[in-house]
This record gives structure tokens, sequence and C-alpha cells, in this order.
């Protein structure tokens, strides 16, 4: 198609479209000049990495300065479902600001559950551990919501230890495969006849983060958040789970490339106190895709 | 010569600026260029990226104004004015026989035409009003902020900063979701059988 066609195309873009566009009002402090656009002389970008790394390994002093003298003096910095809704609000908000996830993500409204979850074990495939005390703090989808989040806050750190966010497709994305399934044609009598039905799956995992999003960069950000010093992508060993044997993704490759059918990734990461792994898995369900990130231990 | 009148803040109303207009005051101008110049010659400089080329467009945008109003009088003055000055301004571009391929408007067709490369075959290449109606039905499909993100940016070729700044967040996020717009674009094409 040639750049002359789309240049014409775009001229007919229909004026209602383009008066909502002129709605937007440029602040008068913004900086761009509209014909360059902003480049970082080297030499700036040297400080900035210095001055960043200085400050970064300031605040880790301090942190862990901190979670020692305070941990069982506080008790928990999460104390109530109220406080794990807030914490749970403001982590979402770091984790976006850091990159890890899609500027839309959003918590509409007050949490639909709160879950307090109490010293148990869960699942082998998944954590095989002794949960330590934490908040589930649930925003639903519903019928027309776009997110579904679940956001396990620790209470000892404050900081999220495993999260699922789900997102539901929109009108204009394209399924990438049909499934043939059965439901029952009446939904409150799933006792009575059933019918065959087409359901679709989606690929809109850039709803929930990047669409260039590396698997090394997501683990690289998530060490950075939790505090570790680096990761290790592992193969995924786990006989209790379709009898696993996963070799690890490259870390190169795209995170929204990572298989979906029965498989998740395995990291370790540097200067966890006992070495437990932690699991990202990406899922697809009809009209909806899923991504679980968690690990069963207190993180910080 | 007839006197302005300040109505609450500095910028006059769009209906005394087209009375003006009407009266055939060239205050009209003056008035139209402190309202909404800025906005006009930074969609110009977007699309031409040469500082003379821009005051050059912006002269003749402000004739093309006074010689259509009257008869026209717009409805949505800034948009009218807007587009007066965006067409003269892709004239000149197109019209421009040694162009330098390093305009926000370059950059702009660039992401499209990256995006919406046809099949090999020449006598499979749309027309352009084809297209067009096939854009506005997309657009017609997006949420506000994604339209006014994508005319933004492939209309008025602003930048991803100014798009930023002008929705309040980081040109990252801009970035990110013009490029999912763009491959939906895509997708909606292909499907329509126009790529």
């Amino acid at each position: 198609m040639s750049r002359e066609t789309i240049s014409k195309a775009l001229d007919g873009i229909a004026d209602e479209y383009k008066a909502e566009a002129l709605e937007l009002e440029l602040p008068a402090s913004a900086a761009s000049s509209g014909t360059e656009e902003k480049i970082m002389h080297p030499n700036e970008q040297k400080t900035k990495r210095f001055s960043r790394r200085v400050v970064t390994l300031a605040l880790a002093a301090c942190l862990i300065l901190a979670l020692a003298v305070t941990a069982y003096a506080v008790g928990s910095a999460v104390n109530s479902p109220k406080a794990a809704e807030k914490v749970a609000r403001e982590e979402l908000a770091k984790w976006k600001e850091m990159g890890l996830l899609s500027e839309e993500i959003t918590a509409d409204g007050p949490a639909d559950k709160i879950y307090e979850i109490e010293g148990h074990t869960g699942n082998d495939y998944w954590y095989g551990r002794i949960f330590p005390h934490s908040y589930d703090v649930r925003w639903y989808m519903g019928k027309e919501g776009k997110y579904f989040l679940n956001l396990s806050v620790d209470t000892i750190t404050g900081k999220i230890r495993f999260a699922s966010f789900e997102a539901r497709a929109d009108e204009t994305d394209v399924p990438v495969k049909e499934i043939e399934a059965e439901q029952p044609v009446d939904p409150e009598n799933p006792e009575g006849e059933w019918a065959p039905v087409t359901m679709y799956l989606y690929d809109n995992f850039d709803d929930i983060f990047p669409a260039d999003m590396t698997v090394d960069r997501f683990c690289s950000l998530l060490a950075e958040y939790w505090g570790f010093s680096g990761y290790t992508l592992a193969d995924t060993v786990d006989e209790a789970y379709y009898d696993a044997h996963w070799s690890a993704v490259d870390g190169n490759s795209l995170l929204k490339d990572m298989p979906t059918d029965n498989y998740y990734l395995t990291v370790f990461f540097e200067g966890d106190q006992d070495g437990a792994p932690m699991y990202i898995q990406l899922s697809q369900f009809p009209g909806r895709v899923n991504m679980n990130i968690g690990t069963g231990h207190a993180v910080g | 010569m007839v006197e302005t009148e300040k109505m609450g803040s500095d910028d006059l109303e769009d209906s005394r600026i087209l009375d003006l207009f009407f009266e055939r005051s060239e205050q009209a101008i003056v008035e139209l260029t402190d309202k909404y110049g800025r906005s006009a010659k930074r969609t110009a400089a977007n699309i031409l990226n040469s500082e003379s080329d821009t005051e050059e467009c912006m002269n003749d945008t402000n004739l093309a104004m006074w010689n259509s109003i009257p008869p026209e009088k717009p409805d949505n003055l800034k948009a009218f004015y807007m587009k007066v000055a965006r067409n003269q301004a892709v004239s000149k571009y197109r019209s421009n026989t040694a162009r330098k391929r390093n305009s926000l408007y370059d950059t702009a067709l660039d992401e499209l035409e990256d995006c919406l490369a046809a099949k090999d075959d020449p006598s499979a290449d749309v027309e352009a009003k084809e297209l067009s109606e096939a854009i506005n039905a997309f657009l017609k499909r997006l949420s506000k902020e994604d339209r006014q993100m994508f005319v933004c940016r492939y209309w008025l070729a602003d930048s991803t900063e100014d798009i930023a700044a002008k929705l309040h967040c980081r040109s990252g996020r801009i970035s990110v979701r013009l490029f999912r717009i763009r491959e939906k674009l895509k997708t909606y094409l292909i499907k329509e059988g126009l790529i």
C-alpha cells in the first residue's frame, strides 16, 4: 500500500473523530518542539545510570535494615483486610510504574473479596511450602468488566508475593483458535440438556503486560521489586502437574510467546533465603487470557 | 475597527471571532491565531519539519480562513481551523520536490506503511477512499482515548511526547498503545480483505 494512498486515506478520517482529538490540549509547559524527539546525550545517560545505581544501593541497604529491625516489632505491615486492599493498590501501581504491567490494568472500585491466608500448605505443584500470612485481594471481572485481579499481599513485607491477572478480549481482538465444547443450554440448570458450542481463544496478553516484554526483562523487574540480586531460568520438573519435564524458555524471547498449553516457567531468584522457586504461567481461556506469577514464601 | 471584548479568560469566544470574520475585521485573524495558532502551527511543523515552510503554511492557512468565512460558518471553529492548517501543510508536503523524509509526519506514515504492507501485487492496491472508510469503521470500534491517540498521531502527526502530555501519561505508554492499535488495524484490514 503506497504512502500516497495512506496519506490520502488519513485525510478522510471522519470529522467527529478529528474533533474528538482536538478536544485534547497540549499543556503550555510541554517541552517537545513537535519536530524533534528528545535524545539523551551519552554522558547524560552514564550520569543517570551511576546516580541510579548509588540510589538503588542506598535504598536496598535501608530496606534490609528496616526489615530486620521492624519485622517482628511491627508484626505485620498489613494487619487488616482494609490495609491489605490499600497496599494491593499501591503495589499494583508500583508494578505499572516499573513497566511490569500494561498501563490499562486497573482495580476498579472496592475489592470484591479479601481472603486471609494463614499458615497452611497449598497444592504441591504451585507451592509445596507453608504459606506465610497473607491476604488475597480480588477484583472480579463480572459480566462486563475487562480485568480480574488477585493480588496476594505478604503481611510482613507488604509486597505482592503472588498475582493472578485475567484480561477479557476486546471486540476488535481476533481469535487465534476455535475450540469445540459443550455447555448447559440453561446455565442455571447444569443437570439439564447440554449442547455443542464454539468457543474462541485469544492472545491479548498485551492487555496484561507490554507486548515487547521479554522473559529476561520481566524476571529482572520482578527481582528488582522483590529485592533479589538476580535470577536463573530453570527447567520445570513437576511430576504432580502433568508429569512436567519442560525446558526453560529463552530469556530473550517475548513473554507473550511463552507456551500457554500445560506449561509454566520456573525461576530461581538469587538471594532468596530458601531457594524456593517462583513460577510464571500464561493461559488462554475462552474469551480471555490469564497470567499467574507466584512464590509460596515471604519475599524481600 | 470593532472593539474586542474579553469574556472571562483572555481568549475571545469563538462566536465573537466568527462575528469579526463576518464583519470583515482583520482583528478576526489576530484573535484566531491568538487562540488556536499555537496548535495549528505545531501541526504544520510536525508535517513540514521546516521553519520557513511552516510560516508560509500558516500564512496560507490564515488567508484560506479569511476567504472561506463567510460563507462558511463552522460549528467548531478550532476543528475547522486545524483542518485547513493540516490540509495546507500536507499539500505543501506533497508538492515539495526536494523533501527530506524526517518530519514527524514521515515517521507516522512510516509506521502505518510498515503495518499495512500489502501483498506484492500492484493490482491489489486499495483505493484511498476505500481505506478511509475502513479506517473510520475501525476507529468506531475503539475506545475514545485510543481513537484520540490514533488521530493525534496519524492525522495531526503529533509526537508521542505531545500525545502523552495531552493525555497526562507517559510517552512509553503511548508507543505501546499505538503499536497495539496498529496491529489491530492490520488484523481488521486483513479480515476485510483490504490487505
